[in-house]
C-alpha cells in the first residue's frame, strides 16, 4: 500500500503525471479525489480496500479536464484494468494518455466478488479450462424457461428505474442512452416495462460488458442484475472466442462486418 | 487544468437522507453518485438522488434581491431589500403587534437556518408565530406520538428495519417516496418477512403485500382498533409489556370492544376476514413494524390516527427492539431537523414548550430577550387570519404554500391580502411571485450545515459551489435581516458556530458537533460528546416513563361522499418528482419520466360517467374546479380518485379543503369530495 | 409481455428486401397457405435490425419473431447477414436466459425464389408457438 503511495507521489512531483485518480479516506468519509501537484497532502490517506466507485468514468472526468496533454494516473483493479481497455476501443479517451497503477482486490473483496478476472480469465481461456463455478447461473441454465421466466419476474417487480445500473456502469457511455427512448421504454412507470428495460442494456453493453458487477452494487432493490450480463460475458467468450476486456488491440466482432471476396475478385 | 472534486453531502429531496457525491469540475456541479459506503443509501440512491445535479446551474435561479414596484420585478441590492423588509415589518409590528405577522421557515434548510430563523422571530420580532411545512405533512406525528411516547419522532433505525419478520406498511407508498427505506423492507421481504400494506390504491409494494387492505380512505381508526380487538379477543397481546410499560390499557380495552370485525367492515369497506388476519399476522410475527406516512396524518384525525398506530405498537410489545417500533417517514430531507430545531410556534428547540417558563427563560437568557409567553399560530391557521386581514405581514423562507397548501384559491387570496410579504427562495416559485421584495437564497449544494433525515440522523451538507450572483446562504440572509432589524447575536462567522449555540441550548443535539460529523452520521438523542448516538428509541422506558395508551374514538372525515360530489379525492406523491416541483421540475431527466398530472379512477367508475383513459375530466369540489387526464385503473378503489400534487398548473391542492386536525392543525388532504365530469 | 395487447399478431417477421420479403411474397402470389397471424416487417437488410425492435416486438405481446436474411454469401450488402447472425447469437443467449421459451426466436436463411420455404418456416414456427401455449396451462 505504502509502495502505490509512494509511486503516486512520485508520478506527480517527477511530472511524469498531470493528476492521479484515487480513492481517499477521510473520517466518515472514502471519495475518490484528483490529486495533483496542489494537494500531495492526500496521498498519504489513499486507500484500497474500500468498496468500489464508478472510477473509470470519473477517469473519462479528468482526462476531459486537462488543459494540456500530461497523463492521467489512475489505480486499477483488474476488472477496472479491462473497463479501461475497452473504453480505450471505443474511443471514450485514449490509454496513451494514462499512467495505469495496478493493484489487487483485497481478500474481503475478492471473496465476495463473482467476478471472472481474479481468476485470471484470459489465461484460463487460452488454456481451455472451465469458468469459476457459479451456482446461482448454473442452477438457472439447468431449470426451465418457465422457472428463469419466474425468477426474473419476480425480482424484476421490484425495479424503481433509478438507472443506477446504467450510470455506474464503465462502459454504458452513449450520449443518447435507449433507455430514456420513450419509443424504447414507456416513460414514468414503475415498475419499468420488463424485460426490456434491462435487457436493451445487456444487448447493447454485449461485448463490451466485462463483468465487473458495479450495476448490482448499485441496485437499491437487490435485483441480482450481475447474472445476466456474467451470462452474456461467458456465452461471447465462447461463442466468438473474443474476451471483452483483456487485450487493446483484439477487436470486437459486433463493432466490424467481415466482408466476403466476391467471386472474381 | 480544471480541478475536478467529488464533495460528499447529503440529499436534499425526501427524508431518507442518502449520502450523495457531487462530482465538481471547476466552478459547476456536473453529476451526482452515491457514496460508496453509507449507513442509510449504502452505495445507491434514487433517480432523484442521481439526478439531484440538473436543477443548481438552471439559468432561472434567483441571483439578486428583486423588489416589486408598480406591479413587476426590479433587480436592486440586498440593503434596499432588506432595508424595505425592516421598514414594512417594523410597521406592521408598531401598529398592530408583533403578532401581526407570521414567519415560514422551511424544512429545506438547514439546521444551523431553522434555528437562526427561530430565534429571529422569537427574539427580534417579538412573536411565536413561527411554523412550517411540517404543519403539512406530520404534524400529527409529532403532536401524537409526543403524546403517546414523550417523543414524536420515528422510534427504530431505517437499516433496522431489515430484521422485521412483519411490516404493517398504512398511508405510506414507501418505495415512491422512501426508496432508501423500500431497499430495506425488500430485504426483510426477502429473510420471510411478511407484508401488510393498507392503502385505497396499489402501490409498488402492495404487489408483495401478503395482504393489501384498500380500505376508504379516512377510516383508519376503526381498522386499527379492530384490529386491537381482535389482538386482545385472541389473546395475542403482550400482557408484560402493557403492564411494566403503559398505562391507560384497561380504558383502550372497554372502548375497543365495540370495534369488532364486523362494525370495523362496515366503516372501512374491506373484508372482515382480512381485518382479522392483518390483526393476527402483526401480532404474531414478531419483530413486527409499523412504517406509516401521510395517509395516516394528513385527516382531521391524523392526531388520533397516530395515537391508534402507537397504541398498536405498545399493545402487543413492538416497540424499543429493533426491527419493531412505530415509524413515521418524514417526507423533506431536513423536515425532521426543522422540528428539531423549534421552527414551530408551540415549541422551542429540542421540543421545549413555549408556555413552560422555566425552559423559556434558559432562551431567554441565552438570547438576552424575552420570548412571548403564549403560543404563536400555525402555518395554516395564519392564512386563515391573512385572508381576514389578521395576519397583516409575512416572511416566507423556501416554502411553496400556493402549490402545497390546501384550497389554493384562499391561498392567493390570503397572500393578496398581505400588507406586506417577502419570500426568500432559490428560485422564482408560485409562492414567489406574490411577493413584494424576494431574496435570492443559495441552495443546498452552495452552503455548510447539517441536515436530519427521518431516522434522527444528523449528517453533514456541504458547499461544493458558490451560489449563483449575489444569492446568499439563507443563514447570511437571516443575520442580515437581523441586522437591518439593528438586532444582537446574529454575528455568526460560520454554520458550525450557530451549531454549537444550537446545542448548547437542545439537549438531544448537546454532545453532536462538527468533528464528529467527520467520523459518523449521529442519530439524536445524543446528550453528551462520548454518548454514541440512538438507533433505537425507548429501550427501557419511554421518553416520558410510561407509554401512554389513549382512547381513541372513531370518527368521520371532514368530507363525505354524497349526491352532490359521489367521489372522494385523495392525492399524494409520485417517484419521479417531488413535492412542489421547484427542483424536480428544472430536472429534465425527471421531467422526462413525467410532467403532467392525472387522474386515477376505476374502471367501473369511468364507465358509469363515459370517461375513457387519457380523456379529460372536470374535477370539481366545494373550492374549485380542475381538468385533467384521465388514468383509468383497476388499482384504485372504486368511490376514490387520486391526484399527484407536484403540477401548479393542474394544481390538486385548488381542489382540497381546510379542514384541521384540532390539535395538530394538520388538514384533511387525504379526504375532498369531488364530482367528475367528462369534459 | 404484455397480455393485454389482443392486436399483436402472434409473429413478428423481419425480413429483408431482397432475398425473404420477396421469398414471402411468391408464397403470397403462388397461394402457398401459410398461418395468417403474421406481420411482415420489410427491412432493407437483416444487418440492420437493432436488437430493439426484436425486444419491443416481444414487449408488445409477438408469441414468437423470426429474423429471415439472404443467404451467407448471397446478401446485397456484401456480409450484413452475418451482422445479424451474430447479435442474433447474443440476444438468443439473453432471451433464453430472462425465461423467453425456447422456440420463440427464429433466425432463417430464405432466397427471394424459396416460397415454399418461407411458408415451411411460418407453419414451422406457428406450431411451435402452440406447443408452447399448451405447455403454459
Amino acid at each position: 500500500m505504502d509502495e502505490i503511495r509512494e509511486k503516486i507521489a512520485s508520478l506527480i512531483k517527477d511530472g511524469k503525471a498531470g493528476s492521479v485518480l484515487a480513492i481517499v479516506k477521510n473520517g466518515i468519509n472514502v471519495i475518490p479525489v484528483q490529486i495533483t501537484s496542489q494537494n500531495l497532502d492526500e496521498v498519504s490517506n489513499i486507500c484500497l480496500d474500500e468498496r468500489r466507485y464508478p472510477i473509470e468514468k470519473m477517469l473519462a472526468s479528468l482526462v476531459d479536464a486537462r488543459d494540456d496533454s500530461s497523463p492521467v494516473g489512475i489505480v486499477l483493479r483488474p476488472c477496472e484494468k479491462a473497463a479501461v481497455i475497452e473504453l480505450h476501443k471505443l474511443q471514450r479517451f485514449n490509454i496513451a494518455d494514462l499512467i495505469l497503477i495496478d493493484i489487487d482486490c483485497s481478500r474481503e473483496l475478492r471473496d465476495k466478488c463473482a467476478c471472472d478476472w481474479k481468476d485470471d480469465i484470459a489465461v484460463k481461456v487460452q488454456e481451455g479450462k472451465e469458468f469459476l463455478k457459479d451456482e446461482t447461473l448454473d442452477t438457472l441454465e439447468s431449470g426451465t424457461s418457465k422457472e428463469r421466466w419466474e425468477f426474473w419476474s419476480k425480482h424484476f417487480a421490484r425495479c424503481i428505474k433509478c438507472y443506477g445500473c446504467r450510470n455506474v456502469c464503465p462502459v454504458c457511455i452513449c450520449k443518447a442512452c435507449c433507455l430514456e427512448e420513450a419509443d424504447v421504454v414507456e416513460k414514468g412507470e414503475l415498475p419499468p416495462e420488463f424485460p426490456i428495460f434491462h435487457l436493451a442494456r445487456a444487448v447493447d453493453v454485449a461485448g463490451r460488458c466485462i463483468d465487473c458487477g458495479k450495476c448490482e452494487e448499485a441496485c437499491p432493490v437487490d435485483i441480482p442484475l450481475r447474472l445476466i450480463h456474467k451470462k452474456v460475458f461467458r456465452d461471447f467468450i465462447r461463442d466468438f472466442k473474443y474476451i471483452p476486456g483483456a487485450s487493446i488491440d483484439e477487436k470486437c466482432p459486433l463493432d466490424f462486418i467481415e466482408s466476403i471476396k466476391e467471386e472474381g475478385d | 487544468m480544471a480541478h475536478v472534486r467529488w464533495i460528499p453531502t447529503t440529499c436534499v429531496y425526501c427524508g431518507c437522507g442518502c449520502g450523495l457525491l457531487l462530482e465538481t469540475t471547476g466552478d459547476k456541479i456536473t453529476k451526482a453518485l452515491p457514496q460508496a459506503a453509507h449507513p442509510v443509501s449504502d452505495a445507491r440512491l434514487c433517480i432523484k438522488g442521481w439526478n439531484i445535479h440538473q436543477f443548481i446551474h438552471n439559468e432561472k435561479r434567483l441571483k439578486k434581491p428583486l423588489i416589486k414596484k408598480n406591479g413587476s420585478f426590479v433587480e436592486v441590492d440586498w440593503d434596499e431589500a432588506l432595508s424595505l423588509i425592516a421598514e414594512k415589518i417594523g410597521s406592521t409590528i408598531k401598529a398592530h403587534g408583533a403578532d401581526s405577522t407570521g414567519f415560514l421557515s422551511s424544512a429545506k434548510c438547514t439546521n444551523e437556518e431553522n434555528y437562526l430563523f427561530q430565534k429571529f422571530v422569537r427574539s427580534v420580532i417579538g412573536t411565536n408565530n413561527v411554523d412550517h411545512c411540517a404543519r403539512l405533512c406530520h404534524a400529527s406525528t409529532v403532536a401524537g406520538l409526543a403524546g403517546s411516547f414523550g417523543s414524536g419522532a420515528m422510534t427504530n433505525s431505517i437499516p433496522d428495519l431489515e430484521q422485521s419478520k412483519c411490516l404493517f406498511i398504512i398511508g405510506s407508498n414507501t418505495t415512491e417516496q422512501h426508496p432508501l427505506v423500500a431497499t430495506r423492507l425488500y430485504r426483510a421481504l426477502k429473510d420471510g418477512c411478511k407484508i401488510i400494506v393498507a392503502d385505497p390504491r396499489n402501490i409498488p409494494i402492495s404487489r408483495f403485500a401478503l395482504l393489501h387492505l384498500k380500505h376508504k380512505p379516512g377510516s383508519d381508526i376503526a381498522l386499527i382498533n379492530s384490529m386491537i380487538n381482535v389482538i386482545l379477543s385472541e389473546g395475542l397481546m403482550d400482557s408484560d409489556f402493557i403492564d411494566a410499560r403503559t398505562e391507560g390499557f384497561d380504558e383502550l380495552k372497554a372502548s375497543v370492544a365495540d370495534y369488532t370485525p364486523e362494525m370495523a367492515q362496515k366503516i372501512t369497506g374491506l373484508k372482515k376476514e382480512d381485518i382479522v388476519n392483518a390483526a393476527i399476522l402483526y401480532a404474531k410475527s414478531k419483530p413486527s413494524a409499523i412504517i406509516y406516512s401521510m395517509g395516516i396524518t394528513q385527516h382531521i384525525t391524523g392526531t388520533d390516527n397516530v395515537r391508534a398506530l402507537a397504541n398498536l405498537a405498545m399493545v402487543t410489545g413492538n416497540i424499543g427492539k429493533p426491527g419493531t417500533g412505530v415509524n413515521p417517514l418524514r417526507g423533506h430531507q431536513n423536515v425532521q431537523g426543522s422540528c428539531d430545531m423549534g421552527a414551530l410556534p408551540n415549541l422551542l428547540p429540542g421540543y421545549q414548550a413555549v408556555t413552560d417558563a422555566a425552559l423559556r427563560g434558559k432562551f431567554e437568557s441565552a438570547w438576552q430577550c424575552k420570548i412571548p409567553e403564549q403560543n404563536g399560530i400555525t402555518l395554516t391557521e395564519m392564512m386563515g387570519e391573512a385572508g381576514e386581514g389578521k395576519i397583516k405581514s409575512m416572511f416566507i423562507m423556501g416554502e411553496n404554500p400556493v402549490v402545497t397548501d390546501p384550497d389554493s384559491t384562499h391561498v392567493a387570496h390570503a397572500l393578496k391580502s398581505l400588507d406586506f410579504l417577502a419570500v426568500q427562495d432559490i428560485f422564482m416559485t408560485e409562492t414567489a411571485e406574490y411577493a413584494d421584495v424576494v431574496l435570492p437564497a443559495a441552495c443546498f449544494a452552495e452552503k455548510e450545515g447539517t441536515f436530519t433525515n427521518t431516522d434522527r440522523r444528523v449528517q453533514r451538507v456541504r458547499k461544493a459551489v458558490n451560489p449563483p450572483g449575489e444569492a446568499k446562504a439563507d443563514w447570511e440572509a437571516i443575520s442580515l435581516l437581523a441586522s437591518a432589524f439593528k438586532a444582537k447575536g446574529f454575528d455568526f462567522k460560520s454554520a458550525e458556530e450557530i451549531f454549537d449555540e444550537m446545542r448548547s441550548l437542545t439537549p438531544q443535539y448537546a454532545g453532536i458537533t462538527y468533528e464528529r460529523l467527520e467520523n459518523e452520521t449521529l442519530q439524536w438523542p445524543c446528550t453528551s460528546e462520548t454518548h454514541k448516538g440512538t438507533p433505537v428509541l425507548h429501550l427501557t422506558q419511554f421518553t416520558r416513563g410510561k407509554g401512554k395508551i389513549f382512547n381513541i374514538a372513531f370518527k368521520e372525515a371532514a368530507e363525505q361522499a354524497d349526491e352532490e360530489f359521489p367521489f372522494i379525492l385523495t392525492t399524494g406523491r409520485l417517484y419521479f418528482l417531488f413535492h412542489s416541483n421547484t427542483m424536480t421540475g428544472r430536472s429534465p431527466s425527471l421531467n422526462a419520466e413525467v410532467n403532467r398530472a392525472f387522474l386515477e379512477i376505476n374502471p367501473a367508475d369511468a364507465e358509469k360517467l363515459g370517461i375513457k383513459n387519457s380523456e379529460y375530466v372536470e374535477v370539481e369540489s366545494r373550492r374549485g374546479s380542475v381538468k385533467v387526464k384521465a388514468k383509468v385503473t383497476e388499482g384504485i378503489r372504486e368511490g376514490v380518485v387520486f391526484m399527484p400534487f407536484h403540477f401548479a398548473k393542474e394544481a390538486a391542492n385548488v381542489l382540497t379543503g381546510r379542514h384541521l386536525d384540532p390539535i395538530a392543525k394538520i388538514p384533511e388532504f387525504k379526504v375532498s369530495a369531488v364530482k367528475l365530469k367528462k369534459v | 409481455m404484455k397480455s393485454e395487447d389482443k392486436k399483436t399478431p402472434s409473429i413478428i417477421a423481419f425480413t429483408c428486401n431482397w432475398c425473404s420479403y420477396a421469398g414471402a411474397d411468391l408464397a403470397g402470389v403462388s397461394r402457398i397457405q401459410y398461418p395468417a397471424d403474421v406481420l411482415l416487417i420489410r427491412v432493407m437488410c437483416t444487418g440492420s435490425i437493432s436488437p430493439h425492435y426484436i425486444l419491443k416486438a416481444f414487449q408488445k405481446g409477438a408469441k414468437a419473431v423470426l429474423v429471415a436474411g439472404c443467404h451467407p454469401g448471397e446478401c446485397h450488402y456484401n456480409a450484413g447477414n452475418l451482422m445479424a447472425e451474430k447479435r442474433m447469437k447474443v440476444l438468443k443467449g439473453v432471451l433464453g436466459f430472462i425465461g423467453l421459451p425456447d422456440g420463440a426466436l427464429h433466425l432463417e436463411w430464405i432466397s427471394a425464389s424459396e416460397g415454399i420455404k418461407f411458408a415451411e418456416v411460418i407453419q414451422k414456427i406457428s406450431d411451435k408457438v402452440k406447443e408452447i401455449d399448451a405447455e403454459k396451462v
